[in-house]
């Protein structure tokens, strides 16, 4: 059977302490924190962050890349072709949209497995982001947070073999967006998980178990992926699995509940600390569940380190006020976006914006960017090659600036020499204003630009490296 | 044959630069081109070509805005859009033509109606790559040039205050000037922040205007005017609009307003600037970019801009005389006007017209239009009125 190959994660950097909220509408707050998407971030942008975390920036014998999202950023044009042409994916790998529910994310692992076992791909990375709004004052307002999480499924050398799938389903109106709305509804959150998602959760899973011939003793982590804080542990309860370090931690405490990229993210928190023999069960999901079980191998021990959820968790500037939250979830009016732009300029270079190809000149060697026939060093005509530039580098210059249009200004712009050539001026982002200082190490992380065109225009930025963190790629 | 040295300039005009909110492109040209022709005393049927510098679309396509304007019906008229450097290279282009004896008496103006389209900086939606660029204003463009200036030579905020005090001093005085007011050292180190070290005092304004020039040869000038002046230098140079792309920039010199500054000297057998240059109006968009503009010139060390300025050699009476009718900071920067702008006010300190300003004994006078975001392209200009 398929097996994971790889896992990554992505937390936005910023955070929202749930007292602010509390505070500034007098109502009860919770503890802890959500995770907070930048205004220059989307589930593309943070699924494009967890899958190169999963990948390490090497596209190499990726064979296709599935995308889940209950908000994605188009209705309808696809998420994962872009996500898979900024990870450099070959044109033929095989790509999917998976969506309108929460079950989504595990529902497209569990694809990834079959496509896999068919023989359909060679191997499928799954990439799973959320980028939530919800109604202010709402109970949901303090629960949804931001991320994305991202597996790699292949064959051959998996740090964890695929044991078995078991899958059902239940038709409940739970909650549910009608077409165009970016807020849910919902019906009784009570009603829904007492009758609903605990029984069809432990039910599966008490299915699962069985049919996969598990002893629930030899389960060495529950990895349950719930939409609120306590349904995982009255799930766990329903099962007899009584030790807390059996259930995985479901991320509400300090990022927020994930939705579609929920389980993703939670395998990934739970591979993090994983030991060879262990035995997963992953599971979860909303009107189809999915429950997974997993037994990890020696090759976990040889997977090169990354952020995924610790590194990322890490990592974080808290904001300041529930006003720079609510900019954030589009719930303050922005300023009108008079950029403009072209679907078709932005198609011819496709390869320069989106998995950041340069050239290489073939006569002095300079590598360059934006890509010109005539090198900028020797003038030489049409000897150059395509040549992808390095996510990193070094802080050469930059700028603070007050006068671009920007809904927290000051705009950071910067001028970095990339490891391995090419010097490229980027806006940067997820920065502390006025903290850049030449010389400084920085990432790059790709973020929408602007809205011209009427469409959303993504593009690279630098950002400082993620303190906290293990160096991306 | 003619050259470039035969060149006279024998009008200019100028409209009073500023949120000109009541005048409309068509005025300002008109006013402009009716003042420069009046300074010749010729009639607009006199004019055989004309040259206009526009950048923006929404101020004017093509030459035909100058005949709309004027009613030059049937001569050939080209419009000229190169940056800030867009009037500059209009009265480049109707030199030559005169030079070249394939016309005798042509005008040369420009026009910017930016108040039209908003107050907030330069408009750059739409410039370039729709991603590759954004986030770039005119200020980050040049104020770029401050982190990397500072940390080579010790360059500080107060040295580009510093060239903002001069020229609001010295326009402070010129009635066609956007503002009428000095400014302190300190106003200049408390104005709001508008990019890095640069604060609301250190840029330009946003200003509406327009300027015009009557152009012909030196045998046909001495009919109309003792006091003509005549091209001594001229050298123009384009650079890149991706200089921040660029390995081998290094952002301590503008390299277009060297290398046109360069081939402007050598024409004009100026071999000790300094000393041979009694003012330049020098491309002051931002203080930043006098302070650069000023050592790549020649008129002091490469580094030696902030101290030199703030020492006074560049005052209205010091070594040389840098903007002495306000320059783009306290003059105001129409942006296709400004190149024009410079040859109207050389020539008047040229003529011992420049009232209340006037650089006593001046003989050689410069001007220098940079534009781009960053400098992407210039032009230089020596006048003389030495006959």
């Amino acid at each position: 059977m398929a097996g994971i190959m790889a896992y990554g994660a992505y937390i936005p950097w910023l955070r929202l302490e749930r007292k602010l909220i509390a505070e500034s509408w007098g109502i009860p707050g919770a503890p802890g924190e959500i995770a907070v998407a930048n205004f220059d971030e989307d589930s593309i942008t943070m699924g494009v962050e967890a899958a190169r975390d999963c990948i390490q920036d090497d596209p190499d014998g990726v064979g296709g890349l599935y995308f889940a999202s209950t908000t994605a950023p188009y209705a309808a044009k696809s998420s994962a072709t872009v996500v898979a042409a900024v990870l450099d994916l070959a044109n033929d790998a095989v790509t999917a949209d998976f969506g309108a529910s929460l079950g989504s994310g595990l529902a497209a692992l569990v694809a990834a497995s079959e496509a896999v076992d068919s023989g359909a791909a060679s191997s499928v990375l799954v990439a799973a982001a959320e980028c939530q709004s919800a109604r202010p004052k709402t109970a949901d307002e303090q629960t949804l947070g931001d991320g994305a999480g991202a597996i790699l499924v292949g064959k051959g050398d998996a740090i964890a073999e695929i044991k078995g799938v078991y899958t059902s389903y239940d038709e409940m109106m739970g909650a549910w967006k009608l077409p165009g709305e970016t807020l849910s509804r919902e019906s009784n959150p009570r009603w829904y998980t007492a009758k609903g998602f605990i029984p069809d959760i432990a039910g599966a899973i008490k299915e699962a178990i069985a049919s996969f011939g598990v002893a629930p003793d030899n389960i060495a982590k529950l990895v349950v992926a719930a939409p609120d804080f306590r349904t995982h542990q009255q799930i766990a309860k329903a099962l007899g699995i009584k030790d807390p370090a059996k259930v995985q931690d479901a991320l509400f405490a300090f990022v927020g509940g994930c939705g579609a990229a929920q389980p993703l993210m939670m395998l990934a928190g739970a591979l993090e600390d994983a030991s060879p023999g262990d035995k997963i069960i992953l599971a979860g999901g909303g009107d189809t569940f999915d429950v997974v079980l997993l037994e990890v191998t020696d090759k976990i021990k040889d997977l090169a380190p990354r952020r995924a959820i610790k590194g990322h968790m890490a990592s974080k500037k808290n904001l300041d006020s529930y006003a720079r939250f609510l900019a954030r979830k589009d719930m303050v009016p922005a300023e009108p976006d008079e950029n403009v732009s072209s679907a078709i300029q932005m198609w011819r270079d496709r390869k320069s914006v989106l998995p950041l190809y340069g050239k290489k000149c073939e006569a002095c060697e300079t590598v360059y960017f934006p890509p010109r026939r005539v090198c900028p060093n020797c003038h030489e005509y049409d000897k150059n090659v395509d040549w992808k530039l390095a996510k990193k580098g070094v802080l050469w210059n930059s700028i603070d600036d007050m006068l671009a249009p920007n809904p927290e200004p000051p705009t950071t712009l910067t001028i970095s020499d990339l490891e391995g050539g090419g010097r490229i001026f980027l806006q940067m982002t997820d920065r502390e204003a006025g903290t850049t200082e030449l010389g400084m190490p920085v990432e790059l992380t790709f973020r929408i630009i602007h809205e011209g065109g009427g469409f959303h225009n993504y593009f690279w930025k630098t950002r400082p490296v993620r303190q906290g963190g293990i160096e991306n790629g | 044959m003619a050259d470039l040295k035969d060149v006279a300039v024998i009008g200019v005009g100028a409209t009073k630069f500023g949120e000109n909110f009541d005048w409309g492109v068509d005025d300002m040209l008109t006013m402009a081109c009716f003042e420069a022709m009046e300074d010749a005393k010729i009639e607009p049927e006199k004019l055989e070509a004309g040259w206009i510098g526009i950048q923006y679309p929404f101020t004017g396509f093509s030459g035909a805005t100058l005949s709309d304007a004027i009613k030059t019906y049937d001569i050939p008229i080209t419009h000229t859009e190169n940056y800030c450097v867009s009037g500059l290279d209009a009265f480049r282009n109707a030199c030559l033509a005169v030079a070249s004896e394939q016309f005798d008496m042509v005008i040369a103006c420009g026009v910017e109606k930016i108040t039209d389209q908003g107050g907030r900086g330069l408009p750059t939606a739409g410039f370039g790559h729709p991603v590759q660029m954004s986030g770039l204003t005119a200020p980050s463009a040049f104020g770029l040039a401050f982190p990397r200036h500072a940390l080579a030579f010790g360059t500080t905020k107060e040295h580009l205050a510093h060239v903002a005090v001069k020229n609001h001093f010295n326009g402070a005085v010129n009635p066609k000037a956007h503002f009428r007011r000095e400014v302190t050292l300190e106003q200049v180190m408390k104005a709001p922040i508008i990019s890095g070290p640069l604060g609301l005092l250190d840029c330009c304004p946003i200003s509406d205007g327009s300027a015009a020039a009557i152009i012909t040869r030196t045998d046909i000038a001495k009919k109309y005017r003792d006091d003509y002046v005549t091209i001594k230098g001229m050298g123009f140079a384009a650079y890149t609009n991706l200089m921040m792309y660029d390995k081998n920039f290094d952002y301590l010199a503008w390299r277009p307003t060297v290398k046109a500054a360069e081939k402007a000297y050598a024409m004009a057998g100026i071999t000790d600037p300094p000393n041979e240059v009694d003012l330049a109006e020098c491309h002051d968009c931002f203080t930043i970019t006098e302070i650069l503009n000023v050592e790549d010139l020649g008129f002091c060390k490469k580094g030696d801009g902030g101290p030199a300025t703030a020492e006074g050699r560049f005052n209205i009476d010091g070594q040389v005389a840098i903007n002495p009718s306000g320059g783009l900071k306290c003059f105001g920067h129409p942006i296709g006007a400004t190149g024009v702008r410079m040859v109207y006010e050389v020539t008047k300190q040229l003529q011992g017209r420049a009232d209340g300003r006037q650089r006593e004994g001046a003989k050689v006078g410069m001007a220098h239009n940079l534009g781009g975001l960053g400098g992407v392209v210039c032009g230089v200009v020596i006048l003389t009125n030495e006959k």
